[in-house]
């Protein structure tokens, strides 16, 4: 395959969460895991859920929907932990469901004002419209960063 | 654009340099000092000499010519002393410790290539009027000619009865050198000194450039035998061997006679014998290794704790549950014979990071001489268990708190000569530093013989400061009120360091002291002194805890701070104010159930019936820890909670526990903080107004 294209597509992992799909870039994905024990850290935003151990390292676990203001859900056989690379340290990021890895044309990737989505928007990057599929891109830097907080409540 | 310096070597032979550097400038201070207080010994002397010689071999070799030319006129100083042609004042150590200051100054130079724009010209001068003053016969030795450069040939050169003779010098270097060429050189110059070098393989010219070499191959005319020679070396370092044999026997000509030929030849087979020695005895067997990789390796042995914890806890299962099985013996044998080994290796690991106290220590005799002089007082600094040993991340982090101790038993602890000589004391004061190492902790003291901490002032000032009510405060005992120069909102009051004698920034060196999960204490008698010990534990990595269950969790206490484990009567806690307290060795302690402390839901210690409940001591103050059950001691290996997770009140980090999970580790001293202001004391006597 010629460079040019490849520069022309970005990979992502998929997700889902409340009936949407999320897009992270792939190459900031170190694994995905069932959910294991987690340990609760005290007086912590209502997100991070606590610590777990992955092989050696301290790695912190939030809640993507209390950080986005969702409903809590049940943990079931689906539910996912995407372990991310943030800028100091490995997180954990808990999902309903992980679906697929997709390429995605970057034509195809629009700016999040002109949409509508049940997150808010202060997290997204852009969406992917891929044919009757929207993907929603999360800007993991703030969704990782402690002292960025929700701009508004969620829309419904 | 700012100037930076080049130096002729490369980013680990700048390390090895500054370190060196750092070793015998810290030695050339405390020399001085020692000779300025009438310990002047010949060795002592000498190893002035040694250390200022050793300094100016380096500096030539990395191209610092300031530092070479002011260690040489230091050095010229130092030799007239030695040889008794001088003889000690004030003006001379007072220039010769300037001389150390600068030398500071070029080694930071080098350190981070920022220049220091010192300039030397005087002090040369004023350390050469020594040398050239007018009762010293002078053996003053112009740079020029011991940098090698110049015509002339060495100082001891035509001034010998004798004629010279050549001699031949083989060396060979230590392989795990990094500046090799750093120490061909040295050798170069000491020869310089004793005589004329006239060839030598490598040459100069590529030693000079740093070259990289293991052998160095020297021919020499010098007045001196080749059994005098070898003594002119014994201060470098990192040589493997030396050999010197006359240069005529060599070729073959045995022309010497018999006698004086066997003399020479038997007293370089002792040296050579001697250097042996010191290799077999490890003096010269070491490596230098990085900070990094003893890191690295405390890291791993970590790890391998952490799993040596999980095997056992699962070959514990496994012998319950198949208590005949074949195998299962098998395994555990193989498992406690890992656990034994997993102990050692940490037990080496942790050894290869001690440090002896002196890294901390080296530099403050000369810091108090320098605050007493300020203050016009007289103090002497006795230094005691300098080689004590303890981990160098805890080494690193107690030159603060101590220098602060020091410097307020310089500044209020100590009296003026005036005010000691009127009290029946002698006019100079006493502060003494020193270190000793009890079970896993180092105690490290700082006591002064000045006029103690005046209780009945601190006592008021406290009250002054809305730290304790008036009523609470007369109540207090004197070990209290000696605690409440810790307080934050008394340590800071300048108007109270003057007349407590004690205080400025207190609460700060308790704060430092107590991140390194120590402690610090403070005893004082009006009139006779003060001292404050430092409790440390001797490395911060790995740390014995008590495993505590609270709902669903374990949580680790440090077993340092554990006091006593009680199982109380949950009808025996009395309600106070809004805080719990139990009648517990003849006082009142306050409890906090930690389950409900830490938001944890599911927790039993409201219950009924016995609690367990561990007692833990932080300074003075004492804090009753309820929980939900005790279970066990451990090992662990201290990890942070990361950056998004920060810093939580109450822990202190988190270790991995023998399954596999994660443990929380309690932050004892600031419980005790946050349970009580001032600690348990306090509040126990705020509950019982009398």
């Amino acid at each position: 395959m010629p460079a040019t294209d490849q520069i022309k597509e970005e990979q992502l992992v998929v997700f889902e969460m409340a009936g949407e799909s999320y897009g992270v870039d792939i190459s900031r994905v170190q694994e995905i895991n069932r959910v294991e024990a987690i340990t609760t850290v005290p007086e912590v935003p209502e997100y991070i859920k606590g610590i777990i151990n992955l092989r050696g390292r301290v790695t912190p676990v939030i809640d993507l929907r209390t950080r986005f203001g969702l409903p809590a859900a049940e943990v079931t056989a689906r539910t996912r932990v995407v372990v991310v690379k943030a800028q100091e340290e490995w997180v954990g990021v808990i999902v309903d469901a992980v679906s697929e890895v997709l390429r995605i044309p970057l034509d195809s990737i629009e700016l999040p004002s002109a949409m509508i989505t049940s997150t808010d928007t202060s997290f997204v990057r852009g969406i992917a419209k891929l044919h009757e599929r929207l993907v929603i891109l999360l800007d993991l830097d703030r969704v990782l960063d402690k002292s960025y907080h929700l701009a508004t409540a969620a829309v419904a | 654009m700012t100037e930076t310096l080049h130096f002729d070597m490369d980013a680990e032979e700048k390390d090895v340099f500054c370190q060196e550097a750092e070793e015998l400038i810290g030695r050339l201070d405390a020399n001085l000092l020692a000779i300025e207080q009438k310990r002047n010994t010949p060795e002592i002397v000498q190893d002035l000499f040694r250390a200022a010689h050793t300094l100016k071999g380096s500096s030539a070799a990395i191209g610092h010519h300031a530092m070479a030319e002011l260690t040489h006129a230091m050095e010229n100083v130092l030799e007239d002393l030695r040889q008794s042609r001088l003889t000690v004042t004030p003006e001379l150590i007072d220039a010769l410790l300037r001389a150390v200051d600068v030398l500071r100054y070029f080694k930071e130079e080098i350190e981070t290539g920022v220049p220091a724009h010192v300039e030397t010209a005087d002090l040369i001068r004023r350390l050469q009027g020594f040398v050239e003053g007018p009762t010293g016969a002078s053996s003053l030795t112009p740079f020029a000619s011991v940098a090698g450069r110049g015509l002339e040939s060495g100082p001891t050169n035509g001034t010998g009865a004798r004629p010279e003779k050549l001699l031949r010098i083989s060396a060979r270097i230590a392989g795990d050198s990094l500046v090799p060429a750093a120490r061909a050189l040295q050798i170069l110059l000491a020869l310089d000194e004793v005589g004329k070098v006239v060839w030598s393989q490598p040459e100069r010219e590529a030693i000079e450039r740093g070259q990289p070499l293991r052998e160095l191959a020297v021919l020499v005319e010098s007045e001196l035998s080749a059994g005098q020679m070898p003594a002119h070396f014994k201060h470098i370092s990192e040589i493997d061997s030396l050999d010197v044999k006359p240069a005529t026997e060599l070729a073959g000509e045995a022309e010497e006679a018999p006698g004086e030929s066997q003399e020479a030849e038997s007293e370089v087979a002792k040296s050579v014998r001697g250097a042996a020695e010191r290799v077999n005895n490890g003096s010269a067997k070491t490596v230098r290794t990085s900070v990094e990789r003893l890191d690295k390796l405390m890291t791993l042995v970590g790890e391998l704790v952490t799993d040596r914890n999980r095997l056992l806890q699962a070959q514990a299962l496994l012998s319950t549950r198949y208590k005949d099985g074949e195998l299962v013996g098998e395994l555990a044998e193989g498992i406690s014979h890992l656990a034994s080994i997993t102990d050692e290796l940490q037990e080496e690991v942790m050894r290869a990071r001690m440090l002896p106290l002196e890294h901390a220590f080296s530099k403050f005799p000369r810091l108090v001489r320098d605050l007493a002089r300020d203050a016009g007082k007289s103090i002497a600094l006795n230094v005691e268990g300098q080689e004590t040993e303890l981990d160098r991340s805890v080494i690193e982090m107690i030159p603060d708190p101590l220098l602060h101790l020091l410097r307020n038993a310089v500044d209020h602890g100590i009296e003026s000569p005036q005010e000691r000589v009127a009290a029946g004391k002698p006019a100079e004061g006493t502060i003494r530093l020193s270190g000793r190492s009890e079970g896993n902790h180092i105690i490290i003291a700082v006591s002064d013989d000045g006029h103690g901490i005046d209780i009945e002032k601190v006592r008021k000032a406290a009250v002054a400061h809305n730290l304790v009510a008036a009523d609470v405060a007369s109540h207090l005992t004197d070990a209290e009120v000696q605690e409440l120069i810790f307080a934050p909102g008394l340590s800071t009051a300048s108007k109270i360091s003057d007349i407590s004698g004690r205080g400025v920034g207190m609460d700060v060196v308790r704060n430092n002291v107590e991140r390194l999960h120590g402690s610090v204490t403070v005893k004082s008698q009006l009139g006779r002194g003060t001292t404050f010990e430092l409790s440390l534990p001797l490395t911060l990595a790995i740390m014995p805890v008590l495993l505590v269950g609270l709902s669903d969790w374990t949580y680790c206490i440090p077993l340092t701070a554990v006091t006593e484990v009680l199982a109380i009567d949950a009808q025996t806690i009395h309600g106070v104010d809004r805080s719990e307290v139990i009648l517990w060795r003849d006082r009142l302690l306050p409890i906090l159930r930690l389950d409900e402390f830490f938001g944890l839901p599911g927790g039993k210690t409201e219950g009924t019936g016995t609690l367990p409940t561990v007692a833990v001591h932080w300074g003075e103050g004492y804090l009753g820890l309820v929980v939900d059950r005790l279970v066990g001691q451990q090992e662990i290996v201290i990890k942070n909670l990361g950056h998004l997770i920060g810093q939580v009140g109450g822990l202190s980090g988190c270790a991995f526990l023998g399954d596999g999970s994660v443990a929380l580790i309690v932050d004892v001293p600031g419980l005790i903080k946050r349970a009580t202001r001032l600690g348990s004391e306090l509040n126990v006597h705020a509950l019982q107004p009398a």
